[in-house]
Parts: structure tokens; C-alpha cells; sequence
């Protein structure tokens, strides 16, 4: 319906009374119709956003939108592939770094990786200290993964409860706790045993 | 994103004047529309490839599609790097409910909308960038909910003058955006209260600039000890770009609209009806299909033919039959 109406309007600029006709003869062939009770507040502030349209549609006529390009093959968590396979000290002064290049998030108390689960994560210590990120297996692409959602959900787990990721393995993840108490994460339902 | 919004343009005066003699754009009883897809957002990045799979879903079809990205509660983290909406967002309907900020909304729903248009042949899109009441509403940094409202406006006003810009504008397969929420009347300890819902609603009609776009309400019309009727019509209807686009998920709905109506100025116009059956295409076109969970919930067909039959003699803006299911 609006779309042949904004054919219509594009005729209207130059030719107003063809659009009246053609809106008025609509209106004419619905029959018994009553009247529309739209509050003027409503349709003054509809009419103030179609002039915007409209005057924008004038002011960029002769822009064509950019091709979008291809839709994304990976997205941000995609670990980059030079460094898989490696081992990459962690402490204080390159943690940021580090966190950046493999999308990881150190704002909490959990370091945990928003990657796959064929990677593993040894995380560092939850207050900077030195420690160590061992990074293996093959990237791939956790927008696809199934489990990408699970993930997600265990990174917030891990912040509210204040547990420690220390490593992300297939099917399980175990955590540690402040009190150095482990525990194993079912990446399946999010609880913790 | 009515019908009768289209044809304005450069006849602003022509139509307002048509607007107020209610000359009908859709007859009530009209076929329904064919169902649109509509998503619970549960991952942000992958929104974009949606763009493109609806719009070829919508070419088998050429209808006017109203599409809600539901991104999901309301939501502020102070240390979140989005400045330019103060570091408001929302909670997605991924497990664990991940906070995406207000920039990564935008920028995924605009990149949505470019593959749509890459894609269509036919029909147009409405889109809508929605959020919802749930409650606490700002779980995680102290936020201001009027000023959440106002963050969204902007961040609505920000992506339709960029699509301004690019010359989106003139695509013929786009034709509006807006903002929206699933405001949702059953009140604690699930969803908000009116007052704190209505702040919502208060900023993002207050701060509305020359853009102007509406604010789609596509929640339920219940109400509870936390949200009277006449908090229901003010966030539905009352409140200048407030638009209702109903839920209808069972017997229970239309008859609560109409209520509604019918207790509050009996000017109600519909954009349509929401409906939210799960399983892939085609969705059966019978009185009821199953949702997400298995229950018996109106299929599109039959929640659009309900809400056009609530105060009939007046939708004359029922254009819409979004189904929505998560991501």
C-alpha cells in the first residue's frame, strides 16, 4: 500500500491534484468508512516528519546508496590467526594489549575469551598479576558457532559471581572462585557444580 | 509508517487536510498483509545477514513489511566506550543477556536495513529499533530512564539522517524507521512500572527533533496494580508519536484493546498486530500456531483479522503483520 503511494507522492510534487484524486477515489471505494479521529497533535507531528522525508529525499536526489559490500564472513570475536597456536605472557602492563588483539575482556573479575571452544584460555590472575593466555586449536568463526550464546552468557556469569575462567575446553568450562574453590561450568545450561 | 504517512511529502498541506475529513487509506477488512520476519536480537553481528534473507523472503511476497529489531532491556554501563549515547544500550536475548551499547544498535540496524535494500526487488521496510520495559530497567549503571528515551530518539534521528545522506531515502524498497518498545502492563516483578515506563516514553517524544520519527509500542494491553488503563493509552496512543502495533497471541488481547479504546477517547489507530509463531516457513495459516515454548498462540492471519475488527470503522491504518521469533 505505501509502497505505490510513494510512486504517488513522487508524482504529487509535480502534479498535487493527481495524488488528491487518486487518495480521494481509495477513500471513496472503501464505502461506509467513518471518519478517521487521529488526534491533531498526531498527525501534525506525522506531517512534520514526511516534509523531513521529503525534504531530504530533494536534497539527495541524485545520491545512490554504497554497494554494502559483502555481508561479514567472521565477526569481532574471531581470534586473529597469527596468534593461534602461541603462548602469550599476561600481566599488568600488556594485559590491555592483549585483551584487545584476541577480543578478550578483562574488565572483571573473569578473563574469559569471546572466541570458540576448540580455543583454551589460561587466564591470568584477577588483579593483574603475571600469568599466561595459551591459545590452541583452529580459529573459526563463533558468530556461527552454536555454543555462541552459552559463551556469552558464561562472561556475564562470570562477572556477577565473581568467578575466575581459567579455561575453556570443549564441553566444560572450569572455574575458580575467590576462595580457590573449583568448579565446572556446564557451557549447556550456564550452571555451575 | 501508516499508509497515509507516504503520500505527504511534498503535499504536507493537502494531506493533513485529506487526514482530517478521514478519507481511509486501508479498509479493516482487507486481506491481511503477509507476514513479515521480526527478531528478538540475539546476536548483533549476524543482524546484518538477516537484512539480507528478509528481504529475499520479502520478495516472494512484495509486501510492505514492518520489521522490529527488538535489542532487548533497557540498559546503561558506565564503562562501556559509547559515549555518544552516554553509554546507554540494551540487554539482548542471548544467554547471560550481553549488553550491546546504543552505537552498535544503530550501526547494526543501519547496516540491516543496506542489506535489505541490496536485496529487495520488491515491496518496502519499515523498520523498527525497539527495546522493551523489563524490569530493573538500568540493572547494571545508574541511568536516567527519560534520558534513555531521549538516547534512542538520537540514535534514531542519527540513522535517518545518515540514510538521508546516502541517498537511502530515495531507495524505493525503504520507507521509514522509527523507534519502539515492547511495553509490557503486567508490572512487577518482571516488567516495570508505569511511571518508569512512561519516562521512557517521555524522553523520546520530548527530545524528537526534526526528524520526528513515531515510537512504535508493540507490548501487551494488560494492566495490573502497576499500570492502569490510562497508563496503557499513554504509552500506546496518547503520547504524540506513540503508535500501537498489538500483540495478539491469544483470546485474551483483542478484547483487552478494545477495552482500551473504548475507555480512552475511542480514537485508537492500529498499525497492525503482532504475532509470534516459532517454526520456519511457511507459518501455518490457521487459527493458531505454536510458539517458541509449544503453546498455542494466533497465527498472523488471524491475530491481523482480530485487532482489524477492534473498532473496525477506524483502522485506517492497519498495514502490518510482523511474526517475531529470536534471532
Amino acid at each position: 500500500m505505501r509502497r505505490k503511494l510513494l510512486a504517488l507522492a513522487a508524482t504529487a510534487i509535480a502534479v498535487p491534484s493527481v495524488i488528491f484524486a487518486a487518495v480521494h477515489s481509495a477513500g471513496a471505494a472503501s464505502g461506509s468508512q467513518q471518519a478517521s479521529k487521529i488526534p491533531a497533535d498526531k498527525q501534525a507531528a506525522d506531517a512534520a516528519h514526511e516534509a523531513y522525508l521529503a525534504n531530504a529525499r530533494a536534497q539527495y536526489a541524485g545520491v545512490q546508496p554504497p554497494s554494502p559490500g559483502p555481508l561479514p564472513t567472521s565477526c569481532p570475536y574471531l581470534l586473529p590467526n597469527d596468534l593461534a597456536n602461541t603462548v602469550q605472557p599476561f600481566n599488568s602492563a600488556n594485559s590491555n594489549e592483549i585483551a584487545d588483539a584476541l577480543e578478550i575482556d578483562t574488565s572483571a573479575e573473569a578473563l574469559v575469551m569471546k572466541s570458540g571452544y576448540t580455543f583454551r584460555v589460561l587466564a591470568g590472575t584477577s588483579d593483574g598479576g603475571a600469568g599466561a593466555v595459551l591459545i590452541t586449536g583452529d580459529p573459526i568463526d563463533p558468530c556461527a558457532h552454536p555454543d555462541q550464546n552459552h559463551l556469552s552468557r558464561l562472561i556475564t556469569i562470570a562477572k556477577t559471581t565473581h568467578l575466575r575462567v581459567s579455561q575453556v575446553a570443549q564441553g566444560l568450562v572450569d572455574v575458580t572462585d575467590q576462595a580457590g574453590l573449583q568448579h565446572t561450568v556446564d557451557p549447556a545450561t550456564g550452571d555451575a557444580h | 509508517m501508516g499508509a497515509s504517512r507516504a503520500v505527504a511529502g511534498a503535499c504536507v498541506v493537502t494531506l493533513v487536510s485529506l487526514s482530517t475529513v478521514g478519507l481511509p487509506m486501508t479498509p479493516a477488512n482487507a486481506a491481511p498483509p503477509h507476514y513479515s520476519h521480526t527478531w528478538y536480537v540475539t546476536n548483533p553481528d549476524a543482524v546484518p545477514a538477516l537484512g539480507a534473507s528478509d528481504a529475499l523472503y520479502n520478495n516472494q511476497f512484495c509486501a510492505t513489511a514492518m520489521v522490529i529489531l527488538d535489542w532487548g532491556q533497557l540498559n546503561r554501563h558506565s564503562t562501556d566506550t559509547d559515549t555518544q549515547y552516554d553509554h546507554y544500550g540494551m540487554d539482548d536475548f542471548a544467554g547471560g543477556a550481553p549488553f550491546v551499547a546504543m552505537n552498535i544498535v544503530a550501526d547494526r540496524s543501519t547496516k540491516y536495513i543496506e542489506q535489505w535494500e541490496a536485496n529487495a526487488t520488491c515491496g518496502s521496510l519499515d523498520l523498527v529499533v525497539g527495546t522493551n520495559n523489563s524490569a530493573p530497567e538500568c540493572p547494571t549503571s545508574p541511568c536516567n530512564i527519560y534520558y534513555y528515551g531521549e538516547n534512542l530518539a538520537l540514535a534514531i534521528s542519527n540513522m535517518t539522517n545518515w540514510m538521508s545522506s546516502h541517498g537511502y531515502l530515495n531507495n524505493p524498497y525503504f520507507l521509514d524507521l522509527a523507534g519502539g518498545s515492547d511495553i509490557e502492563g503486567d508490572g512487577l516483578p518482571y516488567w516495570d512500572t508505569a511511571a518508569n515506563s512512561r519516562q521512557a516514553v517521555d524522553g523520546y517524544n520530548t527530545s524528537w527533533d526534526s526528524v520526528g520519527a513515531r515510537f512504535v509500542d508493540y507490548g501487551d494491553p494488560f494492566t495490573s496494580q502497576y499500570f492502569a488503563s490510562g497508563d496503557q493509552y499513554y504509552v500506546n496512543w496518547q503520547a504524540t508519536h506513540d503508535w500501537p502495533l498489538p500483540q495478539d497471541y491469544g483470546s485474551g488481547f483483542y478484547p483487552a484493546y478494545d477495552s482500551l479504546d473504548q475507555n480512552n477517547g475511542d480514537d485508537w489507530e492500529f498499525l497492525g498486530a503482532l504475532s509470534q509463531c516459532g517454526g520456519a516457513d511457511p507459518l501455518p495459516t490457521g487459527t493458531y500456531c505454536l510458539d517458541a515454548l509449544g503453546h498455542n498462540t494466533y497465527t498472523p492471519t488471524t491475530a491481523f483479522n482480530n485487532i482489524a475488527n477492534t473498532a473496525p470503522n477506524l483502522q485506517t491504518e492497519m498495514s502490518y503483520s510482523p511474526n517475531i521469533k529470536n534471532q
